[in-house]
């Protein structure tokens, strides 16, 4: 019979739609970190759609906000292994250029 | 256009006089103008049912649509699979429904009876009982029935039986209803909304400093329009 | 018991099996529809009738007409007896479309019963018939080439696979014989159009008294006709029937192809349809015909059209209910250590176990009186009946039969009984696996979308309920669809998986954690496989490729690639659901999904990416995967693949006008037609692509056009580029779980200069 609400999925790939003129108007640098984002969100796409959240796009917010706080945890797990071996100094200033480090990576992989 | 401020032209919609029924010729089975309509009249709660054709009834998007969801606190839906369905629906509706019913909504109301089940002695005669019942209880009840139609045939079917009609037309600004008498007789109030929600202001609620509450209701289609029908926010970030 | 019957007027032909062969017996029949309606209208109908010359009785009785009604009172229904057994769809159309009108009454005044039945299942249900057959039956399998058909020469027959060639008497003399010899009870035909073939093949050639029957004649009892299902196109031809023997159409028989006469007898005892139309039955009839027969068994009738709906229910209600099951997304890449659990027949178990049922759930009696309720469906207002529903007794016995043969096959049964068990078992997972999706088809009698629902919901419910469980036992969920679920011992160098960065413990052992979840759910989760490893494919254009390829390519050593990289939870590409290939412990690879797996696949790229697996357990190294393509590659540039390795065979989803785009499938429809050979959707097309830039027709040769050609050398054999891209394609399913797209491919393979750039360029 075909079901009357789109899946959660869907719902996703709709969201990324309604603001492709936001990620047109990003400058060049950003539209793979604005792609991420939403690739984030479809990394718990499973667990947000199960809480079948009336606006979707609620739970989009708040998977992204996970994605970061994974990614957080696994850089510090590395900045403690790392500070372990020593070849990092524990200060501030390493971990600020460790973040910074990654992104850059990133965006080479992407383009 | 900025990616983010969005303009949103609303005006509150107003079926109270158009008891009977009223069929809007959309233009995609897809068009979402129903679910407005039934958020906007259904505002305070009051009673509705809904008789639903192909999957339309997306609650997402009536969701998106309810200024609150105590705006959809009174709406019953129920989806018809197969034209026999359908109209067991609608007589099951003119059982149930009352006085206090506010409005009935029947989208996509032709679709079912398309379909290569019915033998053909029946579908014309199904679907003119389940049109001839609609406009029926939408005068027993005082109160407006509305149903869709997303092309010519459907639209010519229903016109025979409908009291009024009005016109959803896609325009560069959104949706737009047009009718016999909406500017005239104020039936309907000149309206013009976004097809798209935004969905950040409302999901952040950061764009909502410094915006007037009594403007964001009117965004919201939760306050009558000025006279003319139409007004103007500009929301930019 | 008779197994098979002709239907001739007001009688019926039964044939009963004996030791040597068959008996008949005519028997007069009366079959009946039923009207549901109000009283008045009732009494006008009858009067109206008494005078039809086909009606010859009109009584009033008492019956259910839903599974709703089960829960009050009889309905007061008009039966009307037909003379004839053809004329009950006249009957019901003129009840509908002349009597309802004449009365004035409103469109739908009259509900009609009873109405769609095969005659056959129609007669054993109304008499009692059990149609099983009482001994061994004898077959005869009748085959014919496509094309000889078509052209309508008869020149070669293959009987029971033995060719008979010669002049078309001959050939029919030869059938003849053997039918006299053998005396066949059941013919398996390859088409149905050779019924009458035969018989007018056999008739110009002056064999008088030719008949394929028990007696002469044959009859087609209905015309060949396309139609849509599940949203697929499928075409049915025309169907036979011959005195004295059942007919089994290969082209027209599902279950025929599942499971054989073995699993075509088990569904005729279950359904009550004799052999004949159980063959031509889809599964959705099949179930449908077991419902009828139970639900006859408890006085409620089948109705003809579906008038009952869905209640009227809040958006609340309405989009809490109106989701699928649960599913873990796939972590993609490549896993070692994965087992394979799931819940043998989740949906039907979960019907049996919580009873739901059209009429249990939400039912009127239990209503609003939850010490009298069963239970409620998880996350939804849905309530049970405390009664016996009417599906669990559908399904259980099938469900006590499966786990009966199962048990038996665990036993080392010899050859043939296993053969027949597993044709039996097989044919009874076709119906549990579609009597869920069943209960949400529109058209089905006694379905109801609620029971979707709420089966739905009991299924999402269950397996986070096991994912907590193995989870606290220190398994970790790589991948999860609805009932099965891919688990690897948390902590194996995954970080992803280690939120606690402390050494984890050796997790529980799998089988009694499984045996904890299925004692709490009450229904058994099974451990199903063990593999080597698994990778799960990436969706293709989803950024695969990315950082954790390349950090796993170029940082580390290739053996290195076992583990899953680190930190790749925020840049794995997102998984296919259902794309998959693993290693099983102790041999044989599984593959879902991929390229090898599907029908349009030709049999060498289905090869070579058999290869690349083998190569990728070996090495684990996607580079040595690359250097195999290359070689492939070579080689199918050079010319040296057999084209009969290359044919592709497609679906054909519509009638040839109906094809927007000049797809190879529209080409293929193009070469069958010119040889005379029909081709409906439904069926299938196999081709090879000769040149994919050439004008429509050109761009494919047919599988039998091939012989010919390359007979007489006349070019050309097949298009390089084209099926390149395929292979290419097929490699990257390989090699994309770890990191390696196509893009990646190319890089590498261009620096070996092993194959031109062109193999990239097409999709």
């Amino acid at each position: 019979m075909g079901r009357t609400n789109p899946t959660y999925r869907d719902a996703l790939r709709r969201l990324e739609r309604e603001w492709e003129p936001m990620r047109r108007g990003l400058r060049r640098e950003y539209q793979g970190d604005f792609d991420r984002l939403f690739a984030r969100a479809r990394g718990f796409a499973d667990a947000a759609g199960y809480a079948n959240p009336p606006r979707p796009e609620r739970a989009l917010v708040l998977s992204v906000l996970l994605a970061h706080e994974v990614e957080l945890r696994e850089l510090r797990a590395e900045l403690e292994k790392a500070s372990d071996e020593g070849a990092l100094e524990r200060s501030g200033d390493g971990f600020e250029g460790r973040v910074a480090d990654t992104e850059t990576e990133n965006d080479g992989d992407e383009e | 256009m900025d990616p983010v401020g969005v303009r949103r032209d609303m005006s509150r919609l107003a079926l109270e006089a158009d008891t009977g029924l009223t069929v809007c010729h959309v233009p995609s089975v897809r068009s979402t103008v129903v679910h407005r309509l039934v958020c906007s009249q259904l505002a305070d709660g009051q009673r509705g049912y809904w008789i639903d054709a192909r999957n339309t009834a997306s609650t997402h998007v009536l969701y998106d649509c309810a200024a609150s969801p105590r705006a959809l606190e009174g709406l019953q839906i129920a989806r018809a699979f197969t034209a026999y369905q359908h109209h067991s629906l609608v007589r099951r509706v003119a059982r149930v429904a009352d006085s206090e019913t506010a409005l009935l909504v029947a989208p996509n109301v032709v679709d079912r009876y398309r379909d290569d089940d019915l033998r053909e002695y029946e579908r014309e005669e199904l679907l003119a009982a389940t049109l001839t019942i609609l406009g029926e209880l939408g005068h027993a009840l005082d109160c407006p029935v509305l149903v869709t139609a997303a092309d010519e045939d459907a639209g010519a079917a229903v016109s025979e039986y409908a009291d009024h009609e009005i016109e959803c037309l896609e325009t560069r600004e959104g949706i737009r209803l047009e009718g016999e008498g909406v500017q005239t007789d104020g039936y309907w109030h000149g309206s013009y909304w976004q097809t798209t929600i935004p969905y950040w202001v409302e999901v952040c609620g950061a764009l909502d400093r410094g915006i007037d509450p009594v403007v964001r209701a009117y965004d919201r289609g939760l306050v009558e329009s000025t006279a003319d029908g139409e007004a103007e926010t500009e929301v930019i970030v | 018991m008779a197994y098979t019957f002709e239907f001739d007027g007001g009688t019926v032909r039964a044939w009963h099996l004996t030791a040597e062969g068959a008996e008949s017996e005519g028997v007069d029949y009366t079959p009946s529809l039923f009207v549901d309606g109000p009283d008045t209208a009732l009494e006008a109908l009858a009067e109206r009738l008494a005078t039809d010359p086909k009606v010859c009785a009109t009584t009033f009785e008492r019956r259910y007409t839903s599974l709703h009604d089960t829960k009050s009172d009889r309905s007061r229904v008009l039966r009307v007896s037909l003379e004839r057994l053809s004329k009950i769809w006249t009957l019901a159309d003129e009840i509908r479309g002349v009597h309802e009108r004449e009365f004035d009454t409103a469109p739908g005044t009259y509900r009609l019963y009873d109405v769609d039945l095969a005659p056959g299942f129609r007669y054993c249900l109304d008499e009692g018939v059990d149609p099983t057959p009482t001994r061994e039956l004898r077959t005869l399998r009748i085959e014919i080439d496509d094309r000889a058909l078509a052209n309508r020469t008869l020149s070669e027959l293959r009987l029971d696979g033995e060719t008979v060639e010669g002049e078309p008497a001959e050939i029919c003399w030869s059938l003849w014989r053997r039918l006299e010899r053998d005396d066949p009870d059941v013919l398996v035909v390859s088409h149905g159009e050779l019924i009458p073939f035969l018989e007018t093949v056999a008739s110009e050639a002056g064999l008088d008294g030719f008949h394929l029957g028990r007696l002469p004649g044959s009859t087609r009892v209905a015309g060949a006709n396309t139609y849509e299902s599940y949203g697929q196109t499928g075409h049915s031809p025309a169907r036979y029937r011959i005195p004295g023997r059942a007919v089994i159409d290969e082209s027209n028989s599902f279950l025929w192809h599942q499971s054989g006469l073995d699993g075509l007898v088990y569904m005729v005892r279950r359904t009550g349809r004799p052999l004949q139309e159980a063959a031509w039955g889809s599964i959705g009839t099949l179930l449908t015909s077991r419902q009828i027969r139970l639900a006859r068994q408890q006085d409620v009738l089948a109705p003809q059209n579906k008038w009952e709906p869905e209640t009227f229910s809040s958006v609340e209600t309405l989009h809490a209910a109106d989701r699928g099951g649960f599913t873990f997304a796939p972590e993609v890449g490549f896993h070692e250590n994965v087992h394979e659990i799931d819940f043998a027949s989740l949906y039907p178990r979960i019907i049996c176990q919580h009873n739901v049922s059209p009429e249990t759930v939400g039912c009127a009696c239990c209503a609003g009186d939850d010490e009298r309720i069963r239970e409620r469906v998880p996350e939804l207002d849905y309530h049970i009946c405390r009664e016996d529903g009417f599906l669990p007794g559908v399904l259980r016995p099938l469900l006590d039969d499966r786990a009966k043969y199962k048990r038996e096959l665990d036993r080392d049964p010899d050859e043939a009984a296993e053969r027949r068990l597993r044709a039996k078992s097989g044919a009874i997972k076709w119906i549990l696996v579609s009597c869920f999706g069943y209960q949400g088809y529109r058209n089905a009698k006694y379905g109801r979308i609620e029971c979707h629902e709420a089966i739905n919901a009991y299924a999402r419910e269950i397996v986070l309920r096991s994912k907590r469980h193995l989870e606290s036992a220190g398994w970790h969920i790589v991948h999860g669809i609805v009932d099965s679920l891919w688990v690897t011992p948390r902590g194996g160098g995954d970080s992803r998986t280690t939120a606690e960065p402390k050494q984890e413990q050796e997790p529980e052992p799998l089988e009694t954690v499984l045996e904890r979840i299925s004692c709490e759910i009450g229904i058994e989760l099974e451990h199903d496989g063990e593999y080597e490893w698994v990778c799960f494919v990436p969706l293709r254009g989803s950024g695969s490729g990315s950082r954790s390829g390349e950090r796993s390519g170029t940082g580390a050593p290739a053996g290195a690639l076992s583990s899953a990289p680190a930190g790749a939870l925020s840049s794995t590409p997102a998984g296919a659901l259902t794309r998959y290939f693993g290693k099983r412990t102790g041999g044989g690879f599984k593959c879902r999904g991929i390229e090898c797996r599907q029908r349009s696949t030709s049999a060498f790229v289905a090869d070579c990416q058999r290869e690349f697996l083998e190569v990728l357990d070996e090495t684990r190294d996607p580079e040595a995967v690359c250097d195999r393509l290359g070689r492939r590659l070579g080689e199918l540039r050079r010319g040296d693949v057999e084209p009969t390795d290359l044919v592709v065979t497609k679906r054909v989803s519509q009638p040839i006008e109906a094809y927007q785009q000049r797809t190879h499938t529209v080409a293929a429809l193009r070469r069958y037609d010119r040889h005379g050979v029909e081709r409906h959707p439904g069926q299938t097309v196999q081709y090879v692509v000769v040149d994919d830039d050439a004008r429509n027709p050109e761009r494919v040769r047919l599988e039998f056009e091939l012989e010919f050609e390359s007979e007489t050398r006349s070019q050309p054999t097949y298009d390089a580029d084209y099926y390149a891209a395929r292979l290419v394609r097929a490699a990257e399913s390989v090699t994309s779980p770890q990191g390696w797209d196509r893009a990646r491919i190319q890089r590498y393979l261009a620096d070996g200069r092993t194959v031109q750039l062109s193999a990239f360029r097409r999709r």
